[in-house]
């Protein structure tokens, strides 16, 4: 083995990571070899100085630092975890309820003040007018009424009858739903026209959904029919509306004037204003004059034809 | 792999604790292994206050990774291929800043030794010595800082930490053969190195 050789296994067969055979070869060579024996010495050497190295100690505050960085970087940590995730989980869904209540509150809060307001000026005016009118009681007022304007008189006592009923049950829908109220409210253009429209959808609304006077139908269809005579007018409705298959006919007579209430199919509605017709002048009619086969509230004012 | 063979890993209770969540079970291990990761770092970087930083940034990638670390090896195996590859990293950097140059006679590098030039020149025969073994001690460290990165981490686990070569080859990630060759052509460029710079050995 040549020197060169020897040299470049040194470092190996010093850590006996050489074969036998390559052992006896290097030793055989180092006994005879004064240059690779020094080389060993030296490597030997080496490594001792080496493995003699002092070992530095850390300084004092290195733990101190390091435990500060790892306290922030799990603060941190727990910071980044609330703000990707909690909002994901809690926040969302709160400022979703949140807006939808704010949402929801500020509708209503906007339906319900507007007719409030409209009501604090209107009712006051009809509440003052309405009473005056009817204090002495019906029929005293009926008498009054019809001493000035004969014509009017009839129209009007139902009409605040009427206007009376819508008004209180008006305030009960406005405590229960004030979106339904303010729904109803919008067709009033006006404070200033708030009375007398209130009035006309008094009637309307009565005629549609509510109880008749006198009779306790719902009426849904009304007819107002001027005739020469109250008497012979009201008898020959009352057959015709038996013959057009009417029940509950109840009559209410007045001295010039008859209400005449029954309940007849809705298909039948049509013939019943062209028998009317016949009778007398039919000069208002409200309510729809054809349908099937369910029954309608017939509602029939029969008036004295003025002279 | 020894990690494997050997069950019994003090560090193991410690790290479960962190990867649940307790910070204070982290100080343990780094008061556990703070000095040899530091001594392994100050001998592939060369500089003190270098490798107590790279040792802390190790540290908290350790940390911040812990939950990753699944018991294949030792927790200390781990720990130490982390400073190790932290070493490399700032290595590199540090090179193409051209900060550390090759060691030579007429230019050492200056390796500020925090514990020698820390102490006081008390006593004079000690101190003589000293100066000498910090000396030698410079220019073992300085032929160290010589060698190319490869062949100084085998040295430094191997030599002057004392590890396994299996332990090595883990850390490194390199087979042992690799790790025995490394080594041997490390040492005989440390001993080519000493010669040059001591002259006799």
């Amino acid at each position: 083995m040549e020197c060169s050789e020897v040299q470049k296994r040194l470092a190996a067969y010093l850590e006996k990571a050489v074969s036998s055979k390559q052992k006896a070869l290097i030793e055989a060579h180092l006994k005879g070899c004064k240059r690779c024996k020094g080389a060993l010495a030296d490597l030997k050497k080496a490594v001792e100085y080496v493995q003699k190295l002092e070992e530095v100690e850390p300084p004092p505050w290195l733990v101190q630092k390091v435990m500060a960085r790892v306290r922030s970087e799990a603060e941190a940590k727990r910071g980044i975890w609330q703000r990707l995730f909690t909002p994901f989980h809690i926040k969302i869904p709160l400022e979703a309820i949140a807006l939808l209540c704010i949402a929801v509150g500020t509708i209503y809060v906007f339906k319900a003040m507007g007719p409030e307001m409209r009501l604090a000026q209107a009712p006051i005016e009809q509440k003052e007018a309405a009473p005056s009118k009817r204090a002495p009681g019906k029929g005293e007022a009926h008498d009054v009424a019809e001493v000035k304007r004969p014509r009017a008189e009839p129209e009007e006592q139902f009409r605040y009858a009427d206007k009376e009923k819508a008004e209180e049950e008006k305030s009960m829908r406005l405590a229960k739903t004030p979106a339904e109220a303010a729904q109803e409210e919008e067709t009033t253009p006006s404070t200033g026209a708030v009375a007398k429209d209130e009035l006309e959808r008094g009637a309307v609304s009565s005629a549609v959904r509510e109880k008749a006077v006198g009779a306790g139908e719902t009426e849904a269809v009304r007819f107002r029919v001027n005739v020469k005579a109250i008497e012979p007018a009201t008898q020959d409705t009352e057959e015709t509306l038996l013959k057009l298959g009417g029940r509950n006919v109840k009559t209410q007579s007045l001295r010039d004037r008859a209400v005449i209430n029954a309940e007849i199919e809705s298909r039948q509605v049509k013939e019943l204003f062209n028998q009317l017709n016949i009778i007398g002048e039919v000069q208002e009619q409200r309510g729809p004059l054809s349908g099937g086969k369910e029954e309608v509230g017939i509602r029939i004012d029969l008036e004295k034809t003025p002279k | 792999m020894k990690g494997k063979k050997q069950p019994r890993d003090e560090d193991l209770e410690f790290v479960a604790s962190c990867q649940a969540g307790e910070v204070d079970a982290f100080e343990v291990l780094v008061k556990r292994h703070q000095k040899r990761m530091l001594n392994i770092a100050y001998r592939i970087i060369g500089n003190y206050e270098e490798a107590c930083e790279i040792v802390q940034d190790a540290f908290i990638s350790a940390y911040k990774n812990i939950r990753g670390f699944k018991r294949e090896a030792k927790f200390s195996t781990w720990l130490y291929t982390i400073v190790i590859n932290h070493s490399r990293n700032r290595l590199k950097q540090l090179r193409t800043r051209r900060y550390r140059e090759a060691y030579s006679t007429n230019n050492p590098i200056p390796t500020p030794d925090g514990e020698i030039t820390g102490d006081p020149p008390s006593n004079a025969p000690s101190a003589l010595d000293r100066l000498e073994a910090r000396d030698v001690q410079q220019k073992v460290q300085g032929c160290i800082n010589a060698l190319d990165a490869e062949f100084r981490e085998v040295i430094i686990l191997r030599d002057i930490q004392g590890f396994s070569y299996d332990e090595i080859s883990a850390m490194l990630k390199i087979p042992a053969g690799t790790v025995k060759s490394r080594l041997f052509r490390a040492r005989e460029g440390i001993k080519d190195c000493l010669k040059d710079v001591m002259g006799d050995l």
